[in-house]
């Protein structure tokens, strides 16, 4: 049954998903750090490290996605995969259409990343264009931001149509499609957070490293809560997130990053029980759509892969609830070592869960079906 | 992290044996001409039934280990739930046709039956399938 071409549709697919997943999860970030005031540095970083290598990794993906398909049915090998005909007449059926949705909404996603990394370059850049930019009111800023939002939200809805024209719930009624679309978006922004604060949390635990264990950071360069636009250009963006133990040109974040941080963490809790709900909800009615009877959850293996799947999500939830109502809470009295270190490995584990739950559904779309 | 890894390879073992315990998918063969694994006498033609509309992507006749039968196959442009070809005059011996065709919902599905043409078969006839395989 795992034959080495399904072997790779598997992983193709997983990889698109993982991108997917990325862009809606890494622009909200995005959108945090810009309200917390994190440094333009930091919000750069988020760029160049997460979305748009996501952005790319899922245009490859998908591309990769689509040539395996079509080796897969000529079974010639390798080369059978550059079958132009086979090609063109997948690109017909709901494959191609589904495939371009995707596609789609990674380009846009790129153009978005693209448009902001321009916006933060203007902003703390020294060049005369830019002084001139920056002199307008800043009006030419806000609506790069806007449309650059605007973008990836419409990508974001791209990938979830995506799945309402290829796979098992394109045969659905309305109701199951419009289910999907949500459920996609919930887990995407929820679960596609998660590493861009991993790389946050980083690097406020880089600022923390060689203190005893209990003691909060020394307040070094004091500033007030949120920088303002003009100590972002008075200190130019402070390198690359990293660990301590990357380049000696890598500098600690500052008390007030640490604390935008704190708070960008606690805004991401409270909004995490929104998407949760979404996604909860949305899940069972689609289960309930799919499924023939509740006893195929039992009595069949895409119900029991469900069962699975529904384990690894309550233990996210699990996780979830602990971040929110006790590590956020512990980093927010004292932002000890310990304290960032607590938070980050759980973040770590629901990372990894969120990594398997996508295998699931990788599973579940390629491999394994409803009746 | 040990105790993740671990963990995470328990789960990922766990996926694989309840996804390999069967393949379902929507787009199954219900039945072909000539069925699966029966003597025939001169087959004129090879039809396939599924369960919803397909587009057929590949189908193919080989007499023996590897002599293919050129009988005009070319991928439909339309999905329909029954695919018909005529067949020129085959020789005795064992015959395995292999399908791919893809569903309305964008999965390709493939799988393969195989026929005996003797002057003492049967006259062909529509039978019924149970298995298919997804991919």
């Amino acid at each position: 049954m795992f034959t080495s071409w399904v072997l790779a549709e598997l992983a193709s697919k997983w990889l698109i998903y993982v991108a997917m997943l990325a862009v809606p999860g890494g622009f909200l970030v995005f959108l945090l750090a810009g309200r917390h005031r994190l440094d333009v540095g930091t919000r750069k970083t988020l760029l160049s490290r997460y979305l748009i290598p996501a952005c790319l990794l899922g245009i490859v993906a998908v591309s990769l996605f689509f040539l395996i398909q079509i080796g897969n049915i000529n079974q010639r090998g390798v080369a059978g995969m550059l079958d132009r005909e086979m090609g063109a007449l997948l690109a017909s059926t709901a494959l191609g259409d589904g495939l371009q949705w995707r596609l789609n909404g990674f380009v846009l996603a790129l153009v978005a990343g693209g448009l902001m990394w321009i916006t933060l370059s203007v902003r703390s850049s020294s060049s005369r264009s830019s002084a001139y930019l920056r002199s307008n009111d800043g009006r030419p800023q806000r609506k790069a931001v806007i449309i650059a939002t605007v973008a990836a939200m419409l990508a974001s809805l791209a990938f979830g149509i995506s799945f309402t024209v290829l796979g098992h719930v394109a045969n659905l009624a309305l109701p199951g499609r419009i289910a999907i679309v949500l459920h996609l978006l919930a887990i995407s922004v929820w679960g596609g957070a998660l590493l861009p604060l991993l790389m946050l949390l980083s690097r406020a635990l880089s600022a923390t490293a060689a203190l005893p264990p209990g003691a909060a950071p020394d307040d070094s360069t004091p500033q007030g809560e949120g920088a303002s636009l003009e100590a972002e250009e008075a200190s130019p963006s402070s390198g690359p997130l990293s660990s301590p133990s990357s380049g000696p040109s890598s500098s600690a974040p500052s008390s007030s990053e640490r604390a935008g941080t704190v708070l960008l963490l606690k805004e991401y809790g409270q909004l995490g029980w929104c998407f949760l709900a979404v996604l909860v909800l949305s899940g069972l009615f689609l289960i309930w759509q799919l499924l023939a009877s509740p006893g195929d959850l039992f009595n069949t293996s895409y119900g029991r892969l469900m069962l699975l799947k529904l384990s690894l999500v309550s233990a996210l939830m699990l996780l979830g609830a602990l971040n929110k109502y006790r590590l956020v809470p512990k980093l927010e009295n004292s932002e000890s070592h310990a304290a960032w270190r607590a938070l980050r490995q759980s973040i770590r584990v629901e990372t990894v869960l969120v990594f398997l739950v996508l295998v699931m559904t990788a599973l579940f779309t390629t491999v394994v079906g409803p009746l | 992290m040990k105790a993740l890894s671990r963990f995470s390879s328990m789960m990922f073992a766990a996926l694989l044996a309840l996804s390999s315990t069967g393949a379902l998918a929507h787009s199954a063969l219900t039945a072909s001409l000539p069925g699966d694994g029966v003597v025939v006498a001169a087959p004129e033609k090879l039809e396939l039934t599924f369960n919803e509309d397909v587009r057929a992507l590949r189908v193919t006749l080989v007499h023996g280990e590897r002599h293919q039968i050129d009988f005009g196959f070319t991928p439909n442009t339309s999905a329909q739930s029954t695919l018909s070809y005529e067949l020129p005059a085959l020789m005795n011996g064992a015959h395995t046709v292999d399908w791919t065709v893809i569903g309305t919902d964008g999965h390709t599905v493939n799988g393969s039956f195989g026929f005996t043409v003797s002057p003492d078969g049967e006259v062909a006839t529509a039978q019924e399938h149970d298995h298919h395989h997804h991919h």
